[in-house]
């Protein structure tokens, strides 16, 4: 499965929490991070290409699909995995942004073109379906990345420097 | 509720577990055509036969243009080798480029397509190196703008971002005093 460059899911989450950050005033940029890295969360399926799942399955011998990562459920564990490691009082916080961050992921991922027309298992375990994907565009191609660029450019200049205010 | 360093890290242990249960779970999902989740090479290097007349979806380099053949990877450093027919004619076929194919399995290890594409190489190298640029603003932002709380064991949000030269210079032992107020 490819998807949308991590360049182009960083930029969108930072112009979501950025915009965010006008409805919550505790949203500093550093709490824009947090959701930036939320959007690598799904992506850590990537390890994939370096241990395969069938080389994990000979070294353990049960099942195993890292791409389980990249579903709703896997996120959510490792969101919480991540709010554990903020001091207790930042968790709620960082763990939204983080959640953000990684759900923006999985929905550019769900719009993604695949041959038969249906992307990925993006709300298992709660869902096991494949849902259909409008294909609006393929992960080598630079459009999304400009797109979602212009978004975090745009963000930016709104919030932080004023822009059409 | 789980404030204590030690507390916490039994979480992320079991959050760990919950983890590897997940990804063990999704290792025991099978093919399910009605709710969109189609076979593919794994499934057809193990038994072609069965599949004969389902459809599936593949994908691999394209090493013939004429007929066209693919080899799509499986497992750890497997292949099988697939001849693909009934391609649209817009679709380019190079030798070397990726052709991700959805269509119906025949005999002598032939996918009739009904849709496909073509991923240019170079394409992939360009996913890499920008993914891998996004990755090193992000850790970039993730220095600057975070400390590491050695009583809570934890990461906070700092009050004011630091510059990476200023974080530089303080790994080297050349700054004294603290940058953040």
């Amino acid at each position: 499965m490819a998807m949308p460059d991590l360049l182009a899911h960083a930029l969108l989450a930072y112009a979501i929490c950025t915009v965010l950050s006008v409805r919550y005033d505790w949203l500093t940029p550093a709490y824009v991070t947090a959701g930036m890295a939320g959007a690598f969360i799904p992506d850590v399926m990537k390890i994939v290409l370096i241990v395969p799942d069938a080389a994990m399955e000979a070294i353990l011998g049960v099942p195993f699909s890292w791409s389980g990562i990249h579903t709703a459920g896997g996120a959510l564990v490792a969101v919480l995995i991540g709010a554990a490691v903020v001091v207790p009082a930042e968790r709620r916080r960082i763990g939204a942004l983080l959640g953000v961050g990684a759900a923006s992921h999985l929905l550019a991922d769900a719009l993604l073109l695949t041959p038969s027309g249906y992307s990925y298992g993006v709300l298992w375990p709660a869902l096991r379906v494949h849902p259909p994907t409008p294909g609006l565009y393929l992960s080598t191609q630079p459009g999304p990345t400009v797109v979602a660029g212009a978004a975090a450019l745009l963000a930016w200049g709104y919030v932080r420097r004023g822009w059409l205010r | 509720m789980l404030r204590s360093p030690r507390a916490r890290l039994l979480a992320v242990l079991v959050l760990l577990c919950a983890l590897f249960g997940l990804v063990v779970w999704h290792g025991t999902l099978e093919p399910a055509p009605e709710a969109g989740s189609f076979p593919g090479t794994e499934e057809l290097a193990a038994d072609y036969d069965a599949y004969l007349g389902e459809r599936v979806t593949v994908g691999g380099r394209v090493v013939e243009t004429d007929p066209v053949v693919v080899t799509a990877e499986y497992g750890v450093d497997e292949s099988i080798r697939l001849t693909v027919v009934g391609l649209d004619p817009s679709v380019a076929v190079k030798e070397g480029a990726t052709l991700r194919v959805f269509g119906v399995v025949k005999p002598d290890r032939t996918i009739r397509s009904s849709n496909a594409f073509t991923v240019p190489t170079s394409g992939l190298w360009y996913t890499w190196t920008v993914s891998a640029l996004a990755g090193l603003w992000t850790l970039a932002r993730i220095v600057r703008r975070f400390r590491l709380d050695r009583e809570q064991w934890g990461l906070v949000p700092r009050e004011r971002s630091v510059s990476l030269r200023a974080i530089v210079r303080r790994g080297r032992g050349t700054s004294g005093g603290d940058g953040d107020a």
